[in-house]
């Protein structure tokens, strides 16, 4: 049986409404006929009609089914009877399904298992259809970004200060025909900085330094040919081609039991997106998840932080092999004792330079470092100290809730913590810690270095960026990204 | 200028006004720059600016080095001497804030009692949220442990939790107080009331002349802690003859708690000498009588307003539209004076003081004037005997002057009086009795949680089954009852069926009773 936290399954609740009836309906005197089998749940919830309402809960999602008239996807009787099976999982014995959870459940597995046969069974496409439609899609990319590099050298040649009073609509305008030339990364990217000019005093500098990342895409698009392997896929995700998952998970992955190193979501209007870092165990590799999920849509919980779980990673292409797809998920969580880190921020900064070296574009790596202590340096800022004295910026927290920051001080005591995060090249946002006296005594450096073996593989025109440790920043800024 | 600036620069202004200028790029990029410069014009200067860019930042983002601490490593929080709630109970915090907010009290309350103290990582919130709710803040301070107190001093806005326990290093004290900010010199002032209470006023006596008038006002308001006949002098002979009216409002309370004080003399002096009572003995067969009440007669000669009277903030014209100016000063001195002390004056019972008053031709100027000194001098006994009459001016500061068993009875002898309570809107006093005092109420107690289920009895009985005339009271039970009355709640209420205002009260009942149970386990 896959294992919940409360945090994961209120996390499925559409809005706070669902969450807080969720929990105060996840009391045995609120269910009867409560069962399970290795399919899901059911259960029938008391509501204020006569009949009660039948809730069930498939396991493989999980997804939810229940027959009250409520429109929120899940309801809070499918939140509540998930939240009382990891409260109290007694009161789920095992037993005969009734008719109507049995006809959801094994409907729902039945719909999975002719899938997977049509998936088998499907006929492979027409590849002279298929290089046409790539061909199409080269060439209008191609357009997109010759006409990126021209209004890109137009900013310049007029002075980006001219950008402080331009409205959102000139920015809107380009990205939109990014969009239209099927280039949607580079729109993203530009829409990013349309907020830029006036945000903050540095904004030229930032603003530049975006720019300038656009214009390394356009110009590595332009001879793409003559970069290695890794490096057109790394470039090509910045553009926002996308790789086919389906195909992508015929492939096979890295078996291992991984831990979950830390998870969060971003919210974008309706868009849900869930990152979810994992470290192989053997393997010692890092991989991403990351899960969408648009308006209601509920996201998957597969993984919960701070514990492992044996799985089949499968890894998008790229020169940093981050990104990946999980397949063949266990059900048993095994809480996690340690976490793999460096001994110091300097350690992890020398992989962190190679990374940046394969791929410029990179915007978060994944941070895990022992013996940090937070340190409270002014009155509302509180910043971490690893054992060689290196200051570790935290991540600004949004609207000034410092909470977060508080929390780190109070969890350490003045004792230093393991600590997980992403690192933005700035600052680091935390997203799991431990006491630092449960810490894995292996060190990082003996280890294989995967960004090493990286590099090895490259072709050794390709262009790249040597890192230079000689220029300091300190821990309030860098203007660059 | 440096390289990078340069770049900012060019790119801010333009290439066609600005021309970039590699004069002073560091020399490990110079070979670099230098062969881009020399591409320059094949390339065109604007993408020669987004070259150098892209290369200079993604070079200062790799290269990045992190700055070096200098300062102190915090000191270590003290090993905790109390155990910890449970993680469920934890979790409980986050609900409880978010949607039962004024359930965090008794919350609170039941971690205190058990001696145990919150988990690391709810520390932050809970010290917020004291933080922001000042009633929270002794509750709080009781169960943050050590860890809460050592985190307390990195945060000013959770500086309550330190002052309790503070000390003061007097030997400091001279020059903090003389360059602090005015959070600083209040915290520094609360803290040293504290310690030693009259060398804290002689700290504060030592710059008066010097300070702000809201200073004044604010480092006034601090001596309510360890105030004493020490204080007397100081605020009779300085703060009471301030210039500004604030300053002396302040000056003239807090004289008014002090009851050896000149000030306090003088309001007894004034009512005295103003109000008296004359009791007639009995004569004839009434000798005989033990239960035969004496008749008593006022006497009141109000007082013109004389220049002493207004420095003890004594106003000569009325500004309540029911009263006249003489009765508005009667009442003011009336006010100034502990009720049970002007009953005792005259060797009568208050509720006789009260009879009388409702018989006298200053009536209105005599009931508030007693109202205002029940609730001025926290006058428990005497707050419970006016809102058991149901005829008062202010309810709620009344209810906020009664102690927790003092409320409860209140509301026991308003039911006993009353057949039909809750009362109807025709009994319009006994209704907002009814509303202050449970406003004001922390938990039931079990005897008290009865009671109540008897009047939602009487009260289903009388209305046919009517729930929602009562609903605020029904709401309010659901976060006082004692919960072992639970079971009798479903009883009454049990007949009507799903009803959505009775089964939210249940679902808020059992949430509490859950809370508590998470509470008891480790």
């Amino acid at each position: 049986m896959p294992a919940y936290s409360e945090d994961q399954i209120l996390g499925l609740a559409p809005d706070e409404s669902s969450m807080k009836s969720g929990r105060e309906l996840a009391t045995t005197r609120k269910w009867s006929n409560t069962g399970m089998s290795p399919l899901g749940l059911w259960g029938e919830c008391q509501g204020s009609g006569k009949n009660p309402y039948q809730t069930c809960v498939d396991f493989s999602g999980p997804a939810f089914k229940c027959n009250c008239p409520s429109r929120k996807f899940p309801c809070k009787h499918g939140i509540a009877l998930l939240l009382l099976f990891t409260k109290e999982p007694s009161v789920f014995p095992s037993g005969q399904m009734p008719e109507w959870a049995d006809a959801w459940l094994r409907g729902r597995a039945e719909k999975t298992e002719k899938k997977a046969k049509k998936d088998e069974d499907a006929k492979p496409p027409d590849p002279v259809a298929k290089a046409k439609r790539q061909a199409d899609r080269a060439a209008k990319v191609e357009s997109g970004i010759a006409d990126l590099d021209r209004w890109l050298q137009d900013r310049i040649r007029q002075g980006i200060s001219n950008l402080a009073s331009s409205s959102h609509i000139m920015w809107e305008q380009q990205a939109a025909r990014l969009t239209d030339a099927q280039a949607p990364g580079l729109a993203r990217m530009l829409r990013q900085c349309a907020d830029i000019p006036n945000s903050h005093e540095g904004w030229p500098e930032h603003l530049l330094s975006r720019m300038a990342l656009l214009h390394l895409a356009t110009q590595g698009y332009s001879r793409i040919d003559e970069l290695d392997e890794d490096a057109q896929h790394d470039l090509r995700s910045i553009i926002g081609f996308t790789v086919n998952q389906e195909e992508l998970l015929k492939e096979d992955g890295i078996k291992d039991h991984w831990q979950v190193m830390g998870q969060r979501v971003e919210y974008d209007e309706r868009m849900k997106t869930q990152r979810t870092w994992l470290r192989g165990v053997n393997s010692r590799q890092w991989a991403l998840i990351l899960q969408f999920a648009f308006g209601m849509a509920q996201l998957d919980i597969s993984f919960l932080p701070g514990h492992s779980v044996d799985a089949e990673l499968v890894f998008f292409p790229g020169s940093l092999k981050l990104r990946a797809l999980a397949k063949n998920i266990g059900h048993e969580r095994k809480k996690m004792d340690a976490l793999d880190a460096y001994e110091s921020a300097d350690e992890f900064l020398v992989d962190y330079a190679k990374a940046m070296a394969l791929n410029p574009w990179m915007e978060t790596f994944p941070c895990a470092i022992k013996n940090v202590t937070p340190v409270s340096t002014g009155v509302r800022e509180v910043v971490l100290v690893d054992s060689k004295k290196n200051v570790i910026p935290l991540r600004a927290p949004m609207f000034e809730d410092t909470a977060g920051h508080w929390n780190l001080l109070a969890l350490s005591g003045g004792r230093p913590l393991d600590i997980f995060g992403e690192w933005s090249g700035r600052s680091l946002l935390p997203l799991y810690t431990m006491p630092s006296e449960h810490s894995c005594t292996k060190s990082i450096t003996q280890a294989k270095d995967p960004i090493s073996e990286i590099r090895s593989r490259q072709d050794a025109g390709a262009p790249r960026i040597e890192p230079n440790h000689a220029e300091e920043s300190s821990y309030a800024h860098d203007g660059g990204s | 200028m440096s390289f990078k600036e340069a770049l900012v620069t060019t790119a801010l202004l333009g290439t066609e006004n600005q021309g970039l200028s590699t004069l002073d790029c560091p020399g490990e990029l110079r070979e670099w720059i230098d062969s881009l410069m020399q591409q320059s014009e094949s390339i065109g200067r604007e993408r020669t600016v987004l070259h150098a860019a892209a290369f200079v930042y993604s070079h200062a983002r790799a290269g990045a080095l992190l700055a070096k601490y200098e300062g102190k490593m915090p000191e270590l929080a003290p090993a905790e001497t109390m155990p910890a709630i449970s993680v469920k109970a934890s979790q409980h915090l986050d609900i409880l804030s978010q949607f039962h907010y004024n359930l965090l009290e008794e919350w609170f309350q039941i971690v205190a009692q058990q001696g145990r103290r919150i988990r690391e990582d709810r520390l932050a919130h809970a010290l917020s949220l004291g933080a922001t709710d000042s009633a929270l803040q002794p509750l709080v301070r009781k169960v943050v442990g050590e860890r809460g107190k050592w985190l307390s001093g990195y945060n000013t806005d959770w500086r309550y939790v330190r002052l309790e326990d503070a000390e003061v290093d007097w030997e400091k004290v001279a020059d903090q107080w003389a360059i602090g900010s005015l959070d600083e010199r209040i915290e520094l002032l609360t803290i040293g009331r504290k310690n030693d209470p009259v060398r804290a006023l002689n700290m504060l006596a030592s710059t008066w002349k010097e300070e702000a008038t809201e200073a004044r006002v604010k480092f006034l308001d601090c001596l309510d802690q360890g105030l004493s006949m020490s204080d007397e002098v100081f605020l009779e002979e300085t703060a009471l003859n301030d210039k500004r009216k604030e300053v002396r409002t302040v000056a003239q309370r807090l004289l008014t708690l002090i009851p050896e004080s000149r000030y306090q003399q003088r309001a007894r002096h004034r009512l005295f000498s103003a109000v008296q009572i004359t009791t007639f003995a009995p004569s004839g067969l009434a000798k005989l009588n033990p239960n035969h009440k004496p008749k008593r007669i006022w006497e009141i000669l109000i007082p013109e307003v004389d220049k002493e009277m207004m420095r003890d903030g004594i106003v000569a014209k009325s500004s309540d539209s029911t009263l006249g100016d003489k009765a508005f000063v009667l009442m003011q001195l009336v006010s100034a004076v502990d009720p049970f002390d002007f009953a005792k004056k005259y060797q009568i019972d208050y509720e006789e003081l009260l009879d009388m008053a409702e018989d006298c031709m200053w009536k209105d100027a005599m009931l508030n004037g007693l109202e205002d000194g029940s609730i001025v001098f926290s006058n428990s006994a005497a707050a419970k005997a006016h809102l058991a009459r149901a005829n008062c001016n202010d309810y709620e500061g009344l209810a906020e002057s009664l102690n927790a068993s003092d409320k409860e009875e209140v509301l026991m002898l308003l039911f006993e009086s009353n057949k039909n309570f809750p009362p109807s809107t025709g009994q319009q006093g006994e209704w907002i009795v009814l509303q202050s005092v449970l406003n004001q109420m922390g938990k039931w107690s079990v005897n008290f949680s009865k009671l109540m289920m008897q009047v939602f009895r009487n009260h289903l009985r009388v209305s046919k089954g009517d729930v929602y005339s009562i609903d605020d009271l029904i709401k309010g039970t659901a976060n006082r009852i004692d919960i072992s009355v639970i079971p009798e709640f479903q009883s009454v209420f049990g007949s009507m069926g799903s009803v959505p205002l009775i089964d939210k009260a249940l679902e808020t009942m059992f949430f509490r009773q859950e809370m508590k149970q998470a509470l008891q386990h480790d």
